[in-house]
């Protein structure tokens, strides 16, 4: 609906509308209504020479009404003033605050001394344990010291050992040069393994077994011996 | 419309020094549901504007226990109208009612006029609440 238009017909209709928006009826497919006679519209003829009624107050309502009213302004002003007071009395600037502040300055000058006062006890405390353990420490690393050296010459001696041992062992080693004697050795002596061990450890000879090669019918396995 | 995310309600405006404050109620509510901030704006700043800060809160509708509840910061009350900040009636009624400020002539005169109807028509429930005309 056009708005211009509103006007002449508003006088004929009960309830004015008109859209509330321009574009919301194309975008959203609904319209935004508002209820109400816009300002351009004159006064209903029924209004029109209608003066509303003043609403009258009692006499002495309003002598009443003024003395408090008198009353409260000034109760008012004396609670404002007193507050105002109050505000420039606890401000930043003003000798109360500057007091507190020299107060506080005070105590935490008082604090700050009795900090390092702890904090030298404190030290004092510190450079006593650690002076016990660094001393704890030494004495542990030089303990720890000689058993390794302990432990490093007992290895050394077993490798010693050792090698004194594979030493002997060596000995018995058959050479390259003596390789065609001692196999013309073992050709010549040959040794018989084929037989049983009973719990003892001693020989049982078989059938089978070579006899003629052994010196004892029964003998006992050389390492049980 | 009673809110905004532009700004904080708790406040925090630019404000000058010298410019005319007032302490007055935030309407925070929706439709037929009144619910106010009490704080301090300029006075020439939007009802709902950014507030330089918050005082208080006023719930105007009766709970189940029939309690009208309000928070009041009284330590920053008292500071801002210390500071020359001036006070809206509706304001000025509450915290007379809660004992900050003296009783504001206009609870006096809403009392006696309920007491007037009550007498005249006591079948009639007294249509002037002490406390609603204050929003």
């Amino acid at each position: 609906m056009n708005i211009s238009r509103l006007g002449n017909e508003c006088l004929h209709i009960s309830r004015y509308w008109y859209p509330a928006g321009d574009t919301a009826a194309s975008i959203l497919g609904s319209q935004s209504v508002r209820w109400k006679k816009p300002r351009w519209i004159p006064r209903s003829k029924s209004k029109e020479f209608f003066v509303p009624k003043r609403c009258k107050i009692p006499e002495e309502e309003v002598i009443e009404l003024t003395r408090l009213f008198n009353k409260y302004r000034t109760e008012m002003k004396s609670v404002r003033l007193h507050l105002e007071r109050e505000n420039r009395r606890t401000s930043a600037t003003s000798e109360l605050a500057s007091q507190q502040a020299a107060e506080e300055e005070e105590e935490h000058l008082r604090l700050m001394e009795y900090n390092i006062q702890e904090n030298k006890r404190i030290a004092a405390l510190r450079e006593k344990r650690l002076q016990e353990q660094y001393e704890t420490d030494l004495a542990r690393v030089i303990a720890s010291k000689e058993k390794m050296e302990k432990l490093e010459l007992a290895e050394e001696q077993e490798a010693l050992r050792i090698i004194a041992e594979t030493q002997e062992l060596v000995k018995t080693f058959i050479k390259r040069e003596d390789l065609e004697n001692a196999i013309e050795e073992a050709i010549e002596n040959p040794k018989d393994y084929n037989f049983a061990l009973d719990a003892e450890g001693q020989i049982l000879k078989g059938q089978n077994s070579l006899s003629k090669d052994v010196q004892e019918d029964k003998e006992v396995l050389s390492s049980r011996q | 419309m009673s809110g905004s995310l532009l700004f904080p309600a708790s406040g925090g405006a630019k404000f000058a020094r010298k410019s005319v404050k007032a302490i007055r109620f935030a309407y925070h509510g929706c439709a037929n549901r009144p619910f106010y901030h009490i704080v301090v704006m300029e006075k020439k700043a939007p009802r709902n504007g950014h507030v330089i800060e918050q005082l208080g809160s006023y719930d105007p509708m009766a709970n189940v226990h029939g309690e009208k509840l309000c928070a009041i910061n009284v330590e920053r009350v008292t500071h801002w109208i210390g500071e020359g900040t001036t006070v809206s009636t509706p304001c000025a009624i509450l915290f007379g009612l809660a004992g900050l400020l003296p009783i504001h002539p206009r609870s006096y005169m809403t009392a006696w006029r309920n007491r007037r109807q009550q007498r005249e028509n006591p079948q009639k429930e007294s249509k002037i609440n002490s406390n609603a005309d204050a929003s």
